[in-house]
């Protein structure tokens, strides 16, 4: 399940929330499901910071409104700000966001798109079942935004890249990237992502590229 | 949005903006109405008098006027003579004299209707035969007590008004040119002396039947004196008065005295074909005028004192006014002009209207105090320059307005936009603490609710509750987005992919068949250079362009919305490959396909609708950055309004 992170050692998860209420909600559900995980918390920003440095996560579970430093007031801004460098950054965890407004998420589209690591984001108020299976999502390298965020299915540009190299050009995943200039890491999630977006399931005893490149072909993404 | 484009929508907007430039034009022109009814009313004269003597005095130096030789009779010549007034017979030497040296005119600016002393019979002798001689009365006087009898040996033609009017300020800064006395019209000294002059250089004076018609020599028309003439409330005008432009020179004509011609000290070339002005120099005898528009009089000049005010001698002043009319026509030498008087509030609230411009774009007290003092510092410039070739333009209301429509306006602007800010920042506070304490709550109660199944009408409740005060929020966050704010404070990137989601989540029928969505990258556009209204164009153009593939476009199933950015080139592009009907692919309808050549003509750059390969339509919008001054100085406005609030 943990396709995202190659090392055996145990696995480190960050949760990001000012709110003790959610905190004590979303701990003990993420440490029943992934008892093999180290699960931290941070409640501002300077902290999850620290905890990043001592202990790179496989995933952040992030609230958007937090506040930069201990008692110094939260703000949307601030939690945006730090996804962005998140995103930006080397590390590329697996993000979920949980906030009560995802809204701004919304001009951070092409970046998640084409973003490294698994990307999810929900609705704080959603049952804890709900936030388990985007976590599942994130830590395979989907990515899942809500319906006011995605209204339809996308195809990004970089995933149909990926694509006309795979099937047209007939390069391997370690070319393709190669060319690209992104990580193996990243094609593979890619190729994950398209699967989503095709709706491909993997199923026993079928090829899951070429069901890609059936689907693909029919709907006219290559030639 | 689609409300942002609709037109009750804009109605409101433009509605919102004439509100927003009434409340701050409305202060401004008031001051710029102040100033120019303290102006009507006189309140101004005066200042406006200081200001018009400052700069004649601060002109360049000019040159001397070598056509006029004044004999001043002063102290010393009295106390060589033993008496004044100085006797006829010294009087009528000094003329001989000086006609035996040729002189084209003589004024006589020396009441002699009485005879003094003895002598009389051999000054009537010189009086009488001395053709180019003029002497001078005053006949001006309200009451007639006051006037002075021309000397009766003169033939009223070559008798001059030696009438003077005096501002209310006491200075002297007009000189009369003519006036009716007793049914004709009577010429002053000065008129007279400088038409003797002119005759012989075969320049005729020309004048119509009424005094008040206009004077002229040749080509050259002596500037009537109005009672609105310039900074001048309803002064007096009767008769023909020029404003006195003053020759810009502490030395501007010779003056010998009475002792010098008498004793032979004055050579004949300094007096041939010269005009020659006789007159009282002397300080214990009242002939004297108040002036603070010469660089030195002959008072000023023994006092090493040009400050404050001067007093200058009748027979200066002589001088000046004759000097002035010569040099008009020989020289072309300016004469004072003034704009009409409708021409100068123009002029007026002109500059107040600069202001206020000035003062709504600036956000800076400090920027609006300096480009106000750049400003001054420009008009007073103009003015100056205007005087120094003879035109005397309002400068002290011009200034006034400048400054009481800057800064009012500046102030009540400031004032009404620490309003908005302030309101913009509670609604932003009260929008975080919805977010941060009960919907944060109530998510948590939510989740906790999943834990512990079957409480269902207390879920169904509780999310309810959370709807409505979801609904606040976004109702509040609508606020704070409303009008221009959404357009100044979102950046255009994410306002694009706001429009793009909003748009394609419409129910249009060619949205159904598209599978494949091939999502843009707006980033580029943050720092693209553009204007509110360019941005607003933008977001328009690519909702109306999605709109149209949804409307028109049939069996599409791919739409692709490509933005791209090379070198300084910018593109956007809106790619579907359905089969389009007739109306779409013809250029030529709708408001939309108009409005996208709009804003291609405001960003400089190229609209675009053509087929798509193989099928399909490519709707495309290519632009540069602008490298036009105008427009880039007005980004850089916009933003500084926009980092402003």
């Amino acid at each position: 399940m943990s396709g995202s992170t190659a090392n055996s050692s145990k696995q480190t998860f960050l949760v990001v929330d000012d709110h003790e209420a959610i905190l004590e909600g979303t701990v003990p559900a993420l440490q029943r499901a992934y008892p093999e995980a180290e699960v931290l918390t941070a409640s501002d920003i300077q902290m999850a910071q620290l905890q990043m440095g001592s202990h790179p996560p496989a995933l952040i579970v992030l609230d958007l409104s937090l506040p930069e430093k201990p008692h110094s007031p939260a703000s949307p801004e601030v939690g945006l700000q730090f996804l962005k460098t998140l995103i930006e950054g080397r590390l590329a965890p697996n993000i979920l966001v949980l906030s009560t407004n995802v809204q701004p998420l919304v001009q951070l589209k092409p970046a998640i798109n084409a973003y490294e690591g698994g990307f999810a984001a929900m609705d704080k108020s959603l049952p804890i079942r709900e936030m388990l299976r985007l976590v599942e999502l994130a830590l395979r390298g989907s990515i899942y935004l809500p319906p006011q965020l995605r209204s339809r299915t996308e195809f990004d540009p970089k995933w149909l890249e990926v694509l006309t190299l795979k099937f047209n050009e007939g390069l391997t995943d370690k070319a393709i990237a190669g060319r690209m200039h992104l990580s193996d890491r990243t094609i593979r999630n890619y190729w994950i992502r398209l699967q989503d977006a095709l709706d491909i399931y993997d199923e026993p005893g079928k090829e899951l590229r070429i069901q890609i490149e059936i689907a693909a072909r029919k709907l006219g993404l290559i030639h | 949005m689609p409300e942002a484009s609709s037109e009750p929508a804009k109605m409101a907007k433009l509605r919102q903006q004439a509100k927003i430039w009434r409340a701050g034009a409305l202060p401004g022109l008031a001051a710029i109405a102040c100033v120019t009814l303290a102006r009507l009313t006189g309140s101004l004269q005066v200042l406006e008098w200081m200001a018009f003597d400052r700069l004649l005095q601060l002109r360049p130096v000019e040159s001397a006027d070598d056509r006029i030789l004044i004999v001043g009779i002063n102290e010393r010549d009295i106390k060589q003579v033993g008496e004044h007034p100085i006797p006829d017979r010294e009087l009528a030497e000094l003329l001989q004299t000086l006609q035996s040296a040729k002189p084209r005119a003589i004024g006589l600016d020396l009441f002699r209707d009485t005879s003094a002393g003895s002598g009389r019979a051999e000054l009537s002798q010189v009086l009488k035969h001395s053709s180019n001689l003029i002497g001078i009365e005053a006949a001006l006087n309200p009451n007639n007590e006051l006037d002075v009898r021309p000397p009766p040996e003169l033939p009223p033609e070559r008798v001059g008004l030696a009438d003077v009017t005096i501002d209310p300020d006491g200075k002297l800064r007009r000189s009369l040119l003519a006036s009716k006395v007793d049914g004709k019209t009577r010429y002053s000294v000065s008129l007279l002396l400088a038409a003797m002059y002119l005759k012989v250089e075969g320049i005729e004076l020309q004048h119509g039947s009424r005094a008040s018609h206009p004077i002229q020599f040749n080509s050259v028309l002596l500037p009537r004196f109005r009672s609105d003439t310039g900074g001048y409330v309803n002064a007096k005008a009767g008769g023909n008065q020029i404003l006195l432009n003053f020759r810009a020179r502490s030395q501007p004509f010779r003056i010998v005295s009475l002792t010098d011609v008498l004793t032979g000290k004055v050579p004949p070339n300094l007096i041939r074909d010269r005009i020659v002005l006789i007159g009282m120099t002397a300080t214990s005898v009242n002939d004297t005028f108040m002036t603070s528009a010469t660089k030195g009089t002959l008072v000023s000049n023994v006092l090493n004192d040009a400050e404050q005010y001067q007093l200058l001698y009748g027979v200066e002043y002589q001088a000046h006014a004759t000097s002035q009319i010569v040099s008009a026509v020989l020289d072309r030498r300016p004469l004072i002009h003034t704009w009409l008087e409708g021409w100068e509030y123009v002029w007026i609230v002109s500059w107040g209207l600069l202001a206020m411009a000035l003062g709504l774009m600036l956000q800076s007290p400090w920027k609006t105090l300096s480009i106000l003092a750049a400003s001054s510092i420009c008009l007073i410039s103009i003015c100056y320059g205007s005087m120094v070739l003879g035109w005397w333009i309002p400068m002290v209301p011009a200034l006034m307005a400048l400054w009481a429509a800057g800064l009012t306006t500046s102030l009540f602007d400031r004032d009404s936009r620490v309003l908005l800010e302030q309101r913009s920042l509670t609604l932003k506070r009260t929008y975080d603490a919805v977010h941060n304490g009960p919907l944060q709550t109530l998510a948590a109660i939510l989740r906790s609710l999943d834990e512990t199944h079957g409480v269902t009408p207390l879920r169904w409740q509780l999310e309810s509750l959370n709807r409505e005060l979801r609904s606040v929020y976004e109702s509040m966050k609508q606020e704070l987005l409303s009008d221009d704010n959404r357009y100044v404070q979102t950046l255009l990137p994410a306002l694009l992919y706001q429009i793009y989601e909003d748009t394609l989540r419409r129910d249009l029928p060619g949205f159904s068949s598209i599978k494949i969505c091939v999502p843009p990258n707006f980033n580029s556009l943050a720092n693209c250079p553009l204007t509110l209204e360019q941005k607003q164009g933008l977001c328009i153009f690519l909702e109306e362009a999605l709109c149209n593939v949804g409307k028109h476009a049939i069996e599409a199933t791919r739409l692709d919305v490509v933005c791209t950015r090379q070198q300084d080139e910018w593109s956007l592009q809106i790619i579907d490959n359905g089969v389009s009907d007739l109306s779409y692919s013809n250029p030529h309808t709708g408001r939309g396909t108009d409005r996208a050549r709009e804003l291609a003509a405001s960003l400089r750059g190229k609209f675009e609708r053509r087929p798509h390969s193989p099928q399909g339509v490519v709707c495309e919008l290519t632009w540069r950055e602008s490298k036009s001054w105008r427009q880039r100085l007005s980004f850089y406005f916009k933003r500084l309004i926009a980092d402003g609030s």
